[in-house]
């Protein structure tokens, strides 16, 4: 039985930052037992608000549980179902303001809370399954779509409500499986959306106009069109989560085809230069930013999110 | 004695392709899974009416492929 570990604890990486790729072990993390309620069975998404509360969808307990900075479990929103405030499949999550946007796993259903869990509505994407969601800008909302029938797209969303949409289809993957185009997203401040594919060693950046900006790929990792031709669906990620800093950098965290499998974070600039390469100590699934400098990761297992200090 | 050394290694060769059998399933899970699914659809939707039911079928194994491969 999975026991609640929420382990929020700051290990300050001793190493010094530089134009240069530096590779660092973070320190395991330390964990405490809370009460029962806030047991995590199975997280699914994180998110963290402007007080550095914690969000994380529980997919096995049908719902979203919040904690505080210190790792205290504040309540809980969901039950099994899909009524207000219910979930049959709690997924990826983003705060954007004092809103909480937690997709479904396989549905097209989005509900919006505000950061008190209050239930405050809900919308539904066309063209595909939301397999992302990131903050645009002050208020608004990007959610990345995957459909194996039609190309990939982000759908770009005025507020959190889902308010005038704007669709952003990604560059074709031309011969390739649709699934090399499903990608995990991010926004920088100016705009610019991030895209890092799933199963591909690519990263692109597209303009708020949808207008292709330019692609990276991570050295040390097999080439960006690496597999698509052999007839075989892929089933090794490159990038399980991207992110995006106040400095406007951006960070990935590998997949099962890193270096070391699920522990990388490459820290890049926007045009893909390696600043900073750091290394977990165990296996994470989701990553998400905090207070200037605060890392949150969670466990492979998903039942502990780790705070850790980029500093 | 020939045909007890050919017994054998014909008993080395199925010990082999045994023990590399979990191993290779282990290796494509999802696709394991994938092809289980797509097969399952066949089984149950695969008459002469069930052309649409059959594609929805199909898509549900699709998007489960993405969710197996994806927590990769």
């Amino acid at each position: 039985m999975n026991v609640l570990r929420v382990a929020l604890l700051l290990a300050v990486s001793p190493g010094v930052l530089g134009a240069a790729a530096k590779e660092q072990f973070l320190p395991p993390p330390k964990s405490h037992a809370a009460g029962r309620d806030a047991f995590l069975y199975s997280i699914s998404g994180i998110a963290v608000d402007s007080r550095n509360n914690v969000f994380a969808s529980d997919l096995l307990d049908y719902s979203v549980k919040k904690f505080d900075r210190g790792g205290a479990f504040i309540g809980k929103v969901g039950c099994r179902g899909s009524g207000q405030g219910e979930f049959r499949s709690p997924g990826l999550s983003a705060v954007v303001g004092e809103k909480l946007i937690v997709l479904e796993r396989g549905k097209s259903r989005i509900q919006v809370f505000d950061t008190r869990l209050r239930y405050t509505g809900e919308f539904a994407v066309r063209g595909g399954t939301p397999v992302d969601v990131t903050p645009d800008g002050t208020r608004g909302i990007a959610v990345a779509l995957y459909s194996d029938t039609s190309r990939a797209m982000v759908i770009r969303y005025e507020d959190a409500q889902g308010g005038n949409p704007r669709r952003i289809p990604l560059r074709p993957t031309g011969r390739a499986h649709p699934l090399y185009g499903a990608g995990r997203i991010a926004v920088l401040r100016d705009g610019t959306l991030v895209v890092a594919y799933l199963f591909m060693n690519r990263v692109e950046l597209y303009a708020r106009s949808g207008k292709y900006l330019g692609d990276f790929s991570i050295a040390g990792m097999p080439g960006p069109d690496a597999g698509i031709d052999d007839g075989r669906l892929p089933e090794e990620t490159y990038f399980r989560k991207v992110l995006v800093d106040a400095a406007g950098n951006i960070l990935l965290l590998g997949g099962s085809r890193s270096p070391h499998p699920g522990r990388d974070i490459f820290l890049c600039t926007r045009k893909g230069s390696l600043l900073r390469m750091l290394v977990l100590p165990s296996k994470s699934r989701l990553i998400a930013l905090g207070e200037p400098g605060a890392l949150y990761a969670t466990d492979e297992a998903g039942t502990v999110v780790e705070k850790y200090s980029l500093r | 004695m020939k045909a007890k050394r050919t017994l054998l290694s014909l008993l080395f060769l199925v010990i082999l392709l045994l023990a590399a059998l979990p191993g290779a399933q282990a290796a494509r899970p999802c696709a394991d899974i994938l092809t289980r699914c797509y097969g399952q659809c066949n089984q149950t939707f695969g008459g002469p009416w069930g052309t649409i039911l059959l594609g929805g079928c199909d898509s549900g194994c699709n998007l489960g492929y993405f969710w197996c491969a994806s927590s990769n």
